[in-house]
């Protein structure tokens, strides 16, 4: 027992005292008490954040990785496999014994072709690496025997021996329902006999033959041969890149161990720098890049294409959901290098608009030239040109002269004067007749224009015939999400750059009673709920209805009998479908891109448009590139008038797809129904458009 | 050395938990504020107030918010309503209170889609022309998918308050719905301020079951601010979308003050 004195506690405190000074500060006192058990929380926090900063690294990291080469297709044991880069085992896509041949796109575009025999013939398919079919089975020859397929987009190319000859090669189209004819190859020049390996892209051919070790180069567009060497000891050739004064092939040869570039505009072969690998057979390639892969297409080494062709590259222009091997892109893009030869032109695909707007806002790098639709867009282009989100060219000089010795067309790709984009393609809206019907109500056709009034007359025509006939006709298949009345009013009054519209008018009110009149006297094709949401399965004329709606590109049109759609006055404007070229504003190399659209827009390469798809944009017609292909379909003298015409008279239809789908699924339906009248389906439309248009 | 070392892995800790503090939630609010203050996300100059003089003459960004304050805090009261009259109930039953539980979160987790193509049918909701019916769509539909979650959350502060405190007032003759609102609920202010607030930022969160439902383009009556902003969005004018959500952040933080005020601090919960 411890007596409290003053001396004691005095003691005790000294003590305490001199115990933690001899320990230490306190501070290092708690520390090394509490250390060896706060030290795991603290590891622990440190790893987790570790970790969610690693993961967020990881995230980003695609964007920051080249595109992705191809995934490896094979044909074992009765089995199409495919196994993409990130895919840890390849994956079955078919089951199929009777397989005799198998080639990947060379796009790259992850769709194989594949060759099939069976007791009553030979058939190519093609399939996805998701395993949908494509194309096929189409019939191929039986005179055919087929000894390799290579494939560029829809177009397949064989090597085959026939009754006219060894070891031919012959084009011909993947799909069944195509009619253009299969073709042996023939250019001046190149002898289409013995031929070993050939390879395809962008309308060059490569096909090597070792009995005379000769490897030819033809332009597959005008037939003419680049170039003819004699190379031996081949295993693989590939097409490589073409730029202005650039134009290179490659052959992998000794076994695999050496890799040589042919140049096609001097017909010199060099050796390249570059070790093949050991176990290297063959050359695939994509839009980015060479890959020496071994004999089952597995890729061992992987080059920048482009610099292996002999590009001095700095920057890529980065072109967004289209293709660079059309005609008129290739065209473009060396019309542009022409100008910019160190800039590689490069394409990639956006699926989801909200994805493509978020990059275009951000200002990465990643999108210069889009090519967008409003149906794509969501929002319709003229609104996107007056929010600065795509370059206006409307005092774009090099736009300007691009459409010297053209026809007008500027209102497919302007609004209120603003020109926003060049044409890509364009689908006009007229009606087609059904000629049987036309003749039994004896009906004489109005030429050029014809008016709402003179449609009218023709409706009450039909319901006169219709009183006195068993079989019901009806006057009008529209498969459009809003009647065709409604997309030329909008063509007329909707401004989406000024953001106004009117609805309630006269005119707008008029077109409404016209269709419950049609309605009422079930004068509108019924189509079967489902269709009605789009054009998809009307593209055929139904056959007890006189008229119908077709959206379509003027190879589309063909022989039958077509009509200018009615229009309120015949100063309205007409009606057509719009895809663009529009250049980014946030793009780093905005000027570049404008460049590069005012290009496509441009005389020297609208000529190399396909004229059946697009019409006359040119002045001259003789002047077209393609103009007597026997690949496209051939097009009435009288429709590619009256096309041409609508051509120079249509407005893009802007209207945004919101609208349509309220008229669609709401106030049409109430409409028709009789729960709602003119005045307020005009008043609730005008309200909810200027909500659209006004925000 | 080991101290050394302790120090080292405390100052590295402190620095990922800074940049991660920077990189998920400053650097994104500071550009939110940034782009709210430009011209366009194409045209990078400053105009200091014309993004939100905009916004405030704009018709439909008026009539978005007003609908905000009017729908979206009718929301949030009548689920919070919702939710004070369900607690109790679980509270009287104890031994089904869990099970009850997970079924009144479980609209939490249904997905929109499954959810709203309910009231689809149910209400057949037709927004242009009968925006009455889709204003009750959308205020029943919040209420199913938060009211369960708002009773959970005032549930587990019920169950705190001990018994002799309700056995008090029973003595002193208070009934049981007396009893309730005037000894229990006043008893737990911060569990009934978490679930105005989570109500709240549910509300603020409104746009997928109304897009489900409506599409973009509701009638004036069922248009809310998110529709506004997604429609700023998709039209590419993020400088509206930054400046609209700088006006929300405002709009919340006022929100969150008053619920702290009127029912945390006030009543010294914290």
């Amino acid at each position: 027992m411890i007596e409290i004195t003053h001396e004691n506690v005095k003691r005790t405190i000294n003590t305490a005292l001199s115990d933690l000074k001899a320990a230490g500060s306190l501070e290092t006192r708690i520390s090394a008490s509490s250390a060896p058990h706060r030290m795991p929380v603290r590891l622990a926090l440190a790893a987790m954040l570790a970790a969610l900063i690693a993961a967020t690294a990881l995230a980003f990291a695609p964007s920051f990785q080249k595109v992705a080469p191809q995934g490896v297709w094979k044909y074992e044991n009765g089995a199409i496999t495919y196994q993409g880069l990130e895919d840890k085992y390849p994956k079955t896509i078919l089951k199929d014994d009777a397989i005799q041949l198998i080639s990947p796109d060379t796009m790259n575009t992850g769709t194989l072709y594949y060759i099939t025999k069976a007791q009553n013939g030979q058939y190519l398919n093609s399939i996805t690496f998701g395993g949908y079919p494509i194309s096929g089975p189409k019939r191929l020859s039986d005179d055919y025997s087929i000894r390799s397929l290579a494939a560029d987009g829809s177009t397949c190319y064989l090597i085959a021996d026939t009754k006219s000859g060894i070891g031919q090669v012959i084009k011909i189209d993947a799909y069944e329902g195509s009619t253009i004819q299969d073709e042996v190859i023939s250019a001046p020049g190149f002898v289409n006999e013995n031929i070993d390996c050939i390879s395809v892209y962008e309308n060059t051919l490569l096909a090597f033959s070792s009995e005379k070790s000769l490897l030819t180069a033809i332009h597959l567009n005008n037939r003419v041969v680049l170039s003819a060497l004699h190379l031996t000891n081949v295993q693989s050739i590939l097409v490589g890149d073409r730029f202005s004064d650039i134009y290179s092939a490659f052959a992998l040869t000794d076994g695999g161990k050496t890799l040589m570039r042919i140049d096609l505009i001097t017909g010199k072969a060099e050796k390249m720098d570059v070790s093949a690998p050991i176990g290297a057979r063959a050359l695939q390639r994509n839009l980015y890049s060479l890959y020496i892969t071994d004999e089952n297409g597995a890729p061992l080494a992987e080059h920048n294409i482009a610099s292996l062709s002999g590009q001095k590259i700095s920057k890529t222009l980065t072109i967004v959901n289209t293709l660079l091997d059309s005609p008129s892109m290739v065209e473009t893009i060396r019309l542009f290098n022409e100008k910019y030869p160190d800039i590689q032109v490069v394409s990639r695909t956006i699926d989801d608009y909200r994805v493509a707007a978020t990059e275009l806002m951000a200002g990465e790098g990643g999108i210069d030239v889009l090519h967008l639709t409003d149906g794509w867009s969501v929002s319709p282009l003229p609104k996107l040109l007056k929010n600065g989100a795509i370059v206006d060219l409307t005092d774009n000089g090099h736009m300007i002269k691009a459409h010297e010795n053209m026809r007008d067309i500027w209102g497919l790709v302007s609004e209120s004067g603003r020109i926003y984009g060049a044409v890509s393609m364009c689908e006009i809206c007229m009606w087609e007749v059904n000629p049987i019907l036309k003749s039994k109500l004896n009906w004489t056709m109005p030429e050029g224009r014809w008016t709402i009034s003179e449609f009218k007359s023709l409706a009450d025509k039909v319901i006169a015939y219709n009183r006195t006939n068993d079989r019901h006709i009806y006057l009008l298949a529209d498969s459009g999400f809003i009647p065709n009345f409604m997309e030329l009013y909008n063509a007329k009054y909707l401004n989406t750059y000024d953001g106004t519209v009117d609805y309630e008018t006269q005119e707008f009110k008029d077109l409404l009673s016209l269709w419950k009149y049609l309605s009422d006297n079930r004068l509108l094709y019924p189509y079967p709920k489902g269709i009605q949401t789009g054009r998809i399965g009307s593209s055929d004329m139904v056959s007890n209805a006189l008229l119908r709606v077709n959206y379509s590109s003027l190879g589309g049109y063909g022989e039958k009998l077509y009509i200018l759609p009615p229009t309120y006055s015949p100063d309205d404007p007409l009606v057509s479908q719009t895809y663009a070229l529009v250049a980014n504003n946030n793009s780093d190399m905005r000027e570049e891109a404008a460049y590069f659209v005012s290009l496509y827009a441009s005389k020297a390469v609208t000529r190399y448009q396909f004229y059946l798809n697009n019409g006359q944009f040119i002045d001259k017609k003789e002047d077209y590139a393609f103009i007597n292909m026997p690949d496209i379909r051939k097009t009435s003298i009288e429709n590619e008038a009256k096309w041409n015409y609508a051509l120079e008279h249509a407005e893009t239809n802007h209207a945004p797809i919101s609208l349509k789908r309220i008229v669609n699924t709401e106030l049409l339906p109430a409409f028709l129904a009789g729960e709602i009248d003119e005045d307020a389906f005009a008043r609730l439309i005008q309200t909810q458009a200027e909500m659209m248009l006004g925000e | 050395m080991k101290i050394k070392t302790s120090r080292l892995i405390s100052v590295l800790s402190g620095a990922l938990a800074y940049l991660a503090f920077c990189v998920f939630y400053l650097i994104p609010l500071v550009f939110t504020f940034v782009y709210a203050f430009l011209k366009s996300p194409f045209q990078m100059e400053f105009h200091v107030f014309d993004n939100f003089s905009y916004l405030i003459g704009n018709r439909y960004f008026r009539l978005g918010f007003q609908n905000l304050l009017v729908l979206g805090l009718s929301m949030a009261l009548l689920s919070f309503l919702c939710s004070i009259l369900i607690a109790p109930v679980l509270s009287a039953n104890p031994r089904l209170a869990g099970l009850a539980i997970i079924i009144l979160i479980l609209p939490v987790v249904i997905p929109s889609v499954s959810a709203s193509a309910v009231w689809k049918n149910v209400f057949e909701t037709r927004s242009i022309l009968e925006s009455g019916k889709a204003r009750l769509a959308l205020l029943s539909l919040f209420v199913w998918k938060y009211a369960g979650l708002g009773s959970a959350v005032l549930f587990s502060g019920l169950k705190r308050i001990p018994e002799s405190l309700t056995d008090a007032a029973k003595i002193d003759g208070a009934k049981s719905i007396r009893t309730y609102f005037s000894i229990r609920l006043p008893a737990i202010p911060g569990e009934m301020g978490a679930v105005i607030g989570l109500n709240i930022v549910f509300m603020l969160r409104l746009y997928k079951e109304s897009y489900l439902l409506f599409g973009a383009y509701p009638s004036g009556k069922a248009y809310m601010l998110q529709n506004y902003m997604n429609h700023q969005y998709t039209n590419m004018s993020f400088q509206y979308v930054a400046a609209s959500a700088v006006i929300l952040i405002a709009f919340a933080v006022v929100l969150y003050a008053i619920v702290y005020f009127l029912l945390i601090k006030r009543r010294g919960a914290l």
